[in-house]
């Protein structure tokens, strides 16, 4: 493993960093308009998209507006939906120790959420300061993750050229699952208000971003474990 | 203003949790990477069998009638020369037929020494301090009962001492009951990545590695030295790394010394096992962290690094502490409008660092290990990941109260064994490794009466 | 509706982040480990006795190829086939691409190429500039000038690697080892390993010399002589000393307890080491000097002409064993090993292994260097 494979991580690393920056106004208008398709197919009445300040200094990039209901406005489904949430997890906790943590502290979030919303039934949150935040959040992502990558993928796999493909196949996969996640978190806010926003943003959020990033981490390790070092036996047999 | 004063509350506890966390992160990337990075990793493999001192194996015992058979069974087998070998069990007060099962083989191995103990405190440091008044060998090799060393792990274990500054040598642990349970193969992706990943690369960069008391040797001299084990501590490995460190005595890592062990395999146990680590090193921590900043032995990098080894627990109620304080932030609506809450939400990016630091080792010690199958494990370690975290961070709760309450006391702290005696120690099968070696001084040909 | 439908998706694109690991553990369910070998124990001749063994196994087992009129048996392995014959002569030149077995002496003329492993079950000489796979010999080899092993080569009576012969792996003898000139291998090991020039030395196994520096000296109020500062030494307790800072000695040294160093280190010509050392940095130990114990360098190690040695060896870097270096003891063979580069010059004989991550060398010693060096 040289120094080589090092720089030319870095130096792709940086150039999708530049770009980026250059094009961050392009890039989030990009996620906008994925978004917008998205919203369409999941049927969600998107009224209108409006300019979203993401970062001070950068041209305002799009937000969709769309109705987020106050506690007292969502329908019955959406308390029964809270309801069955909480025992689900209650459920988990009990069944499968191993998940008994993340359970906990999701209900926790819940029955936190639930509270505020009712005690503080006066708290908005629209859709576009939503997105506003969201957009802050990935474009952050997105800006990170290549150096993150540099020694996930980057150095440890068999070819450089298979590394810096992961690094760029990872950059686009990111774009468009947050995309989804966005829309996906935006339609439950939607059907059934702001009750559901901390455990969603909490595990959709940067979490899913950290999923997809081992999930694929985890493939390009199995497929080069076998190429690169063989078996125990193999590189063992030194001795 | 009570909501100003939350909020920058909120933002003090991210910046600190943050630069806490990088820390860590960078430290685990840069061991991540050279790791890779160095083709010839710092070890004796090449100087084992040459060099051959008396050694004595230490293997305390409480309850042991399933396992018992099958460490003897293995020492038995090993390639040490018995004429320089010393085994001897520790019974402590068991009640099952763990005598029965010593006393048998001590009739048929005279190096099998039993020591029955009927008196004084209970525990394994206890035990350990009463048979190191009986152990004759230069070198005191540690196993515990359930462990089943292969043939050349003493002889991997003892090399390192050649050199004088070895206080003690570590080996590797490696489960074998990977599919008992999802948990326990998440824990051998964990096990691989500290032993494969961390130990080696600290070893690598200089570094003491860190003894754990069982699958390592200590020397006779320099467990005397520094007064030999601490009964007191409920990580009696980690207290002697330390106090070795503060000596001048380094702790050696042998990779190739593996021996299988078994991990928990249901959340229960893993939690009190957890605990019992957390609280350990946490003492340890504050019994030794003036004298390691004072150590007129350790260079800067050292003491550096050996402050990152016990307080590596912290890291998990830093973790939570910052996950809290951003969704305050988030949810406090005049926080959305300072312009910090950017950099605020920025600090939940520290996520992707400071955790991919370690599925990074953990991934790295998939590929030099060749474990194909078990690295795609890795998207489930999140679930272990915050397991861990709430375990961690009850365990550090349950210490500090106690240091302030006062608890504690001696006894058996065992991982719950699920193995069955054979009886006969056919635990593991032999793999395909060479033939029979004799009992020659040497060992060093194969098969050696074929020839001459 | 639309909504639930783009909920379901969205989840099962959520499981399909776990899927893998679902089925991955679907697979390990139940299984215990296997990937340890616990029956290993290190052999240094191991890869000439498996595949001793691997090749008595497939002559019994393989179907028989065919079995031509001069006495040729060939055994079907897969892709490739092992030829097994009577003693064989092969002139120059020749190529051969499959196992060879030879149930005799064997002999081959310069310039031949093995591209597969051969087993001579007599004496065997390998002509010079000769490329071979690996070697394993039941009587004694040669091998001539210039070849080239890719990996092993292994013997069980005398073994001679020819000048600048390269064997890239391990060298084995039963018997003995000789190391001519420009010579390199990756590991020697044998009861007796020697390079040219070997004459029998008259042994020096104890030295006293007229003014000798005692180490540990533990006055600290005495002044500091002989190069060594007392001031600089601590006790790390189990009768173990640290010095801090380089140690050069100018004075013979007695050294009586373990000793670590940290720095370089070195002593004068008629030292007498009876304990291990290790320093950090570099350690010379000069001619006609006496060590007993071990020695560890974090980077070279440099015995000067006439040392005896009885231990270990273990550079963190380069290692060079100077003319009439001996290197023996009671019942255990000793060991050499370096993390780099490991020179041996003429009339060295050590009774055990020499090792290099990188490579072992044999050199010639011009006398006028040797002059230089006896200091």
């Amino acid at each position: 493993m040289s120094s080589l494979r090092l720089w030319a991580g870095v130096a792709l690393a940086a150039l999708i960093t530049a770009l980026s920056v250059t094009y961050a106004v392009p890039i989030m208008e990009a996620h906008s308009r994925v978004a917008a398709e998205l919203m369409g197919w999941a049927g969600l009445p998107v009224t209108d998209w409006q300019p979203i300040g993401v970062f001070p200094g950068l041209e305002p990039a799009s937000g969709p507006v769309l109705a987020i209901p106050a506690f007292r406005e969502v329908s019955q489904g959406a308390r029964l939906l809270l309801i069955l949430s909480i025992v689900g997890l209650l459920i988990v906790a009990q069944r499968f120790s191993l998940v008994r943590n993340l359970a906990n502290f999701l209900i926790v979030m819940l029955v936190a959420s639930a509270v505020a919303n009712a005690v503080f039934d006066n708290f908005r949150l629209l859709s576009t300061t939503f997105g506003q935040i969201w957009l802050r959040q990935e474009m952050l992502v997105w800006l990170l993750l290549p150096w993150v990558m540099i020694l996930l993928f980057v150095i440890p796999q068999p070819s450089l050229a298979r590394g810096l493909s992961w690094v760029i196949f990872l950059q686009a996969y990111g774009f468009c699952f947050s995309a989804l996640r966005m829309v996906f978190v935006l339609g439950v806010l939607h059907h059934t208000g702001l009750i559901f926003m901390p455990p969603l943003w909490f595990l959709l959020g940067t979490l899913s971003d950290l999923l997809f990033v081992l999930f694929f981490y985890s493939l390009a390790i199995h497929r080069s474990s076998g190429e690169l070092w063989g078996v125990r036996d193999s590189w063992q047999s030194h001795y | 203003m009570a909501v100003t004063l939350l909020i920058g509350i909120s933002y003090v506890i991210i910046g600190f949790a943050v630069a806490f966390l990088l820390l860590y992160a960078i430290r685990h990337y840069y061991l991540g990477y050279s790791r890779l990075r160095i083709e010839h990793p710092k070890d004796s493999m090449e100087l084992v069998g040459f060099y051959m001192p008396r050694v004595t194996v230490l293997i305390p015992m409480h309850n042991e009638e399933r396992v018992a058979a099958d460490i003897l069974k293995a020492l038995v087998d090993s390639d040490y020369d018995w004429e320089k070998l010393e085994v001897i069990p520790i019974n402590d007060r068991s009640e099952d037929k763990t005598q029965e099962i010593i006393d048998g083989f001590s009739k048929r191995y005279p190096f099998i020494q039993p020591l029955h103990r009927t008196g004084g405190p209970s525990g394994k440091p206890a035990a350990l301090v009463e048979a190191c008044e009986r152990a004759t060998g230069e070198i005191l090799v540690m196993f515990d009962a359930d462990y089943v060393p292969g043939r050349a792990v003493i002889k991997m274990l003892v090399t390192p001492f050649a050199d004088p500054e070895v206080g003690a040598s570590m080996g590797r642990v490696v489960p074998h009951n990977i599919g008992g349970s999802l948990l326990s193969g998440l824990l051998s992706l964990e096990r691989s990545a500290g032993y494969q990943g961390v130990q080696q690369s600290r070893f690598n960069l200089g570094f003491t590695a860190q003894f754990g008391g069982t699958v390592g040797a200590v020397r006779a001299a320099a467990l005397e030295s520094v007064g030999g084990w601490n009964p007191q501590s409920l990580t009696e490995d980690t207290d002697l790394t330390f106090a070795l460190l503060l000596n001048g005595w380094k702790t050696a890592y042998v990779n190739r010394a593996e021996c299988y062990e078994e991990v928990p395999q249901t959340w229960a146990v893993r939690r009190r096992q957890l605990s019992r680590w957390v609280t350990g090193h946490t003492e340890c921590l504050h019994n030794y962290w003036p004298d390691l900043m004072r150590s007129r032995f350790l260079t800067r990098w050292e003491k550096v690094d050996a402050l990152f080894l016990l307080a590596m627990y912290w890291t998990a109620p830093m973790l939570v502490l910052g996950w809290v304080a951003s969704l305050l932030l988030f949810f406090i609506p005049e926080a959305h409008q300072t312009p910090w809450l950017p950099v605020a939400l920025a600090f939940l990016g520290y996520q992707l660092f400071s955790n991919q630091a370690t599925f990074l080792e953990i991934g790295v010690a998939s590929m030099l290990d060749g474990t194909r199958i078990r690295s795609l494990l890795l998207p489930l370690n999140l679930l272990n990941f915050f397991a861990n975290t709430g375990a961690i961070c009850n365990a550090l709760r349950k210490f500090y109260w106690n240091r302030v309450w006062g608890s504690g006391g001696d006894g058996w702290y065992k991982t719950h064994r699920t193995r069955g005696a054979s009886g006969d120690g056919s635990a593991f099968g032999g793999g395909a490794g060479a033939a029979v070696a004799t009992r020659s001084t040497t060992g060093l040909y194969h098969a050696r009466t074929q020839r001459d | 509706m639309a909504f639930l439908l783009f909920s379901l998706f969205f989840c099962a694109v959520f499981y399909l982040h776990f899927s893998m690991a679902h089925r991955a553990w679907r697979k390990i369910k139940g299984r215990e480990s296997a990937e340890l070998d616990m029956g290993y124990v290190r052999m240094e001749d191991y890869f000439g006795q498996s595949f001793r063994a691997k090749l008595a196994v497939w002559i019994k087992t393989l179907p028989r190829a065919t079995n031509s009129s001069t006495g040729l048996r060939v055994f079907d392995k897969g892709n490739e086939r092992i030829f097994v014959a009577g003693g064989a002569q092969y002139p120059a030149g020749r190529k051969e691409r499959e196992i060879l077995v030879i149930e005799g002496d064997f002999a081959c003329g310069r310039d031949c190429d093995f591209e597969k492993e051969v087993m001579v079950k007599g004496n065997c000489a390998i002509g010079p500039d000769t490329q071979m796979q690996a070697l394993a010999v039941d009587g004694t080899l040669h091998l001539g000038q210039g070849s080239r092993v890719r990996r092993w080569a292994d013997a069980v009576k005398h073994l001679t690697v020819g000048q600048d012969t390269v064997v890239a792996s391990r060298v084995t003898s039963r018997t003995s080892i000789e190391f001519l000139p420009g010579a390199q291998a990756l590991s020697l090991f044998a009861p007796e390993v020697f390079t040219e020039g070997r004459h029998e030395n008259e042994l020096q196994i104890e030295v006293a010399p007229a003014s000798v520096a005692q180490l540990p000296h533990l006055d600290k109020d005495a002044k500091a002589m002989h190069g060594y500062d007392p001031a600089k030494l601590f006790s790390m307790g189990g009768n173990t000393f640290l010095y801090n800072g380089d140690l050069h000695l100018t004075a013979p040294l007695h050294l009586r307890a373990p000793f670590v160093v940290r720095g370089n280190f070195s002593c004068p010509k008629e030292s007498l080491l009876e304990a291990d050392v290790k320093a950090y940095g570099s350690i010379a130990i000069g001619a006609a000097s006496v060590v007993k114990g071990n020695l560890t360098a974090g980077r070279d190690i440099i015995l000067k002409p006439n040392t005896y040695f009885q231990g270990l060896l273990h550079a963190g870097a380069a290692m060079r064993l100077s003319r009439g270096v001996r290197g023996l003891r009671d019942k255990l063979p000793v060991a050499a090993y370096a993390a780099g580069v490991m020179t041996v010059e003429s009339n060295v004989v050590v009774n055990g292994k020499l090792a290099s991550a990188q490579r072992v060398v044999a050199v010639s010693t011009p006398v006028a260097w040797l002059e230089g060096a006896r200091a």
